[in-house]
Formats: C-alpha cells, structure tokens, sequence
C-alpha cells in the first residue's frame, strides 16, 4: 500500500504541474525540450490534449485523487477496475503521441508508466489468495 | 470439559484438510503471479506494438509522395475564396497575428511592395501557414506553377498537405512575392535535403527580424518566416496546424468554403490576417480587398499593436 500511495502522490504532483502550466503558462514554464521527437509543449498543447473543454491533464489529476482514495480505503476491486481504465486512457495517449501529434512528452511518459505500474499492482492485489485456514482440533 | 485426543483417523483426516487448504493457497498464489505476469506482458506488448508500428510507418514514407503540380482547380479553391466567406470567418481561430516591425518599406524589383517567405518543405508550420499564403496572395494577383506537397512523415503533424513555391511564379499588380524554401521534406542524414539557397536580402530580413526584439530569442530563426513590405512579419505558424491533420489537399481546399469549419477559421483567419498586414503595405489597395469589414477590423488591430 505504501508503494501504491507514493506512486499516487507521484502521479498527482506531476498532473498538478501539467495543469499549471496549461492554465499559468507564463508563470510556471514547462521544463522540456522543444522542437524535436520529444517536445512537451507541442504534446501539451495538441487538440489531443483537451477533452472538451477540459485538459487532460485535469483528468489526470482527477483521476490520481479518486485512486489515492480508493487506496486509502482498501476499495480493491473498484480500484483495479478504476486502474484499468486509467490504462485504457494511456494506450490512447500513446497512439496519439505517436500517430496523431508526433511527438512525445517526457512528463506525459512519467505520468502513463505510473499508471501501468498502479494497475499491475491493482491486480496484484486484486488477485491476491486467501489466508490457508488452520485447522483445530475440538 | 477436557479435549479428547484424536483418533489416528481424525488425525489423518485433519492432516488433509491442511494440505488441501495450503494447496490450494499455492495455486492461487501462482495463478496471482500468472494473471499479473500476462497483464503486465499484453502492457508491454501493446506500446511495443505502438511504437514498431510508428517506426515502421515513419520508414516507409520517408520520401512520401513526391511533390505534383497542384490542379488549377484546387488553387482556384484557395486563392479564390469569396469575400463573403473572408468577412463571416473574420479573424478566425488565428492564434498569432502578425507582428509590427514598421521598418523601410521593403520593395520587389518592380518597385511594388515585397512579401517575403522562408521556410521549408518538411516544415509542418510551414505547411499550414502556405495555406494561407495562397489565400491572401490570391486575393493580390495569381499564382501559377504551385506544387502540391507534404510536410515531413517524421517530424510533428507528420505528412501535412500543403503547396511549395518551388517553381512557382506569382503575378500581381499590387506585391510581389519572394520565396524560398530551404529543405526539402526528404531525411538527409539528421536533416532534410538542401533545396533552395535563400538571397542576401532574404538572409538579411530573416536575421534583422526573426530575432528579439520581435520574435523570443527562444523561438529566433524560426520558419515559416515572412516579411510583408517591411512593416509586418510573421514567424511560425498562426494557428493550430492539427485542424489539418488526417486531411488531404482536396478536403482542406474543400472546407474553406464552409466559414464555420475549423479549417476555414484557421486558414482565411490567418489570410485575413496577412491580408491587412499586406493591405498596410499596398496603401490599402485593391480597395475591394482591403475596404472589406475583416481586413479593416484587423488592420486596426495590428495598427494598434506596438513594435517591440
């Protein structure tokens, strides 16, 4: 669990970064190189990057609160099942740095191998066998 | 009351209950380790996939499509856009307006006002800001010989249609215009291919003006340039040059009659944009271009806007 939590915080600073410097772009600069294969900026600032009105990174750090909580309070299976659908999310951001923006984003990255280690460990625990019964003699 | 002791039949029978208990903790012990490990391995797997696929994409079209004479119909589509259309999309989804630099009036050989261009066929910026290039240029005179082309398959916004002013010629009573593309979109080395070697003067505008105080230094060099008269430039595209992605040349030449697609407001906003700008240059002629109500409107901006 502690292993769970610390990725979770991870995740959720890193997504609170992303957000501020989509909304405080002059005040808190995205720290990552440009105008190459890898280049946050381009990445953070694609039509891929919003949903809506409501940037991904938002979601992220939405979706980073909702599996500290879950953590939190042993919620198990909606865990792995919120986890799973966090990792649907990251194949689609993937397929989108590479097919449709081409280009990548080192904190994107970071972001999307927390939550591929948090859904294996989801499953882990989800998966986890049952206590041997001891048996007594009455 | 005291426990008895247990039968050796009670015993053995205990004792089985425990090997089945354990036995059965170890299987779902390994069949935990089995489902995580197979996860785990379809994760891999899958951004593996991902990511040979991408390479083996960008592989394959590195030369792309040649480049093609694009079919006068096509450039009458861009060039010839209705004021109408021009007035409703206004300044559009245009993220950058040109900037002030109001130096000497830069003039073309015919004494008309000079419109300079620097870019590159692999440039996916320059690729969308030509789009707009044509369409206000087209509002000025006539371009004849464009080439259809792309920007690179392996840089950002890969393979965006587009035009190349190579071989090209422009014809106007009012501008002049002054091309060059650099590179082309095909992989040399850890660049693209020389194409065209830009002139002194063209050299020269790019170093005076594609720099602090008016580009970030950050950003200083960047293509596309353009110079308009000496007055305006523009460096980088003006707009979002995704709403291009998954298009060909005949569907974005298509949206443009359409003022509320985003392909419209992205390309005519930024011709607008240009067009004011040019519109400065020319002394506002022709009138019919620049006395209409979005030239105007954004004529006043930029008039508005310090040199930095």
């Amino acid at each position: 669990m502690a292993w769970q939590l610390g990725l979770g915080v991870l995740g959720l600073l890193i997504s609170a970064y992303l957000v501020a410097t989509h909304y405080f772009a002059e005040q808190v600069p995205l720290a990552c190189s440009t105008g190459g294969v890898v280049d946050c900026e381009q990445v953070t600032m694609s039509a891929e990057s919003m949903v809506g009105p409501v940037p991904v990174a938002v979601l992220g750090l939405v979706w980073f609160g909702v599996t500290l909580a879950l953590v939190l309070g042993r919620a198990t299976r909606p865990q792995m099942v919120w986890a799973a659908l966090g990792l649907l999310a990251v194949f689609y951001l993937v397929y989108a740095e590479l097919f449709l923006i081409g280009a990548l984003c080192l904190w994107c990255t970071a972001i999307h191998l927390i939550v591929v280690v948090l859904f294996l460990m989801s499953l882990w625990e989800a998966t986890a066998p049952a206590p041997a019964a001891d048996y007594r003699v009455t | 009351m005291r426990a008895r002791t247990p039968t050796r039949r009670e015993e053995r029978l205990a004792q089985g209950r425990g090997r089945v208990t354990r036995r059965q903790q170890e299987e779902a012990a390994a069949r935990q380790r089995r489902i995580v490990l197979v996860a785990g391995t379809i994760v891999v797997v899958v951004v593996l996939a991902l990511a040979v696929a991408r390479f083996v994409q960008s592989n394959a079209a590195t030369a792309g499509a040649p480049n093609s004479p694009a079919p006068p119909s096509l450039v009458t589509q861009v060039a010839g856009v209705d004021a109408a259309t021009f007035d409703q999309v206004g300044r559009g989804s245009v993220t950058v307006l040109p900037t002030p630099v109001r130096g000497e009036i830069q003039r073309g050989p015919s004494g008309l006002p000079l419109v300079t261009y620097v870019g590159a066929e692999y440039c996916p910026f320059c690729a969308g800001e030509r789009w707009s290039l044509v369409a206000a240029l087209g509002r000025f005179g006539t371009f004849s010989g464009l080439q259809l082309s792309h920007s690179a398959t392996d840089d950002v916004y890969p393979n965006t249609p587009t035009f190349s002013f190579v071989g090209s010629t422009y014809t106007s009573q009012y501008v002049e215009l002054s091309p060059v593309e650099l590179q082309t979109n095909v992989r040399s080395g850890s660049s693209y291919s020389a194409l065209q070697t830009p002139t002194p003067a063209q050299t020269s505008l790019l170093q005076t003006y594609d720099g602090p105080p008016y580009v970030p230094a950050q950003s200083a060099g960047s293509i596309p340039f353009i110079d308009i008269g000496g007055q305006y430039i523009v460096s980088g595209a003006s707009y979002d040059v995704g709403v291009l992605r998954g298009m060909n040349a005949d569907q974005i030449a298509s949206a443009l009659s359409d003022p509320a697609s985003a392909q419209a407001k992205a390309i005519l906003g930024g011709a607008n944009a240009l067009t004011a700008a040019i519109c400065t240059a020319t002394g506002d002629t022709p009138t019919d271009v620049c006395g209409q109500a979005a030239v105007k409107s954004l004529q006043a901006t930029l008039a508005a806007a310090p040199v930095p």
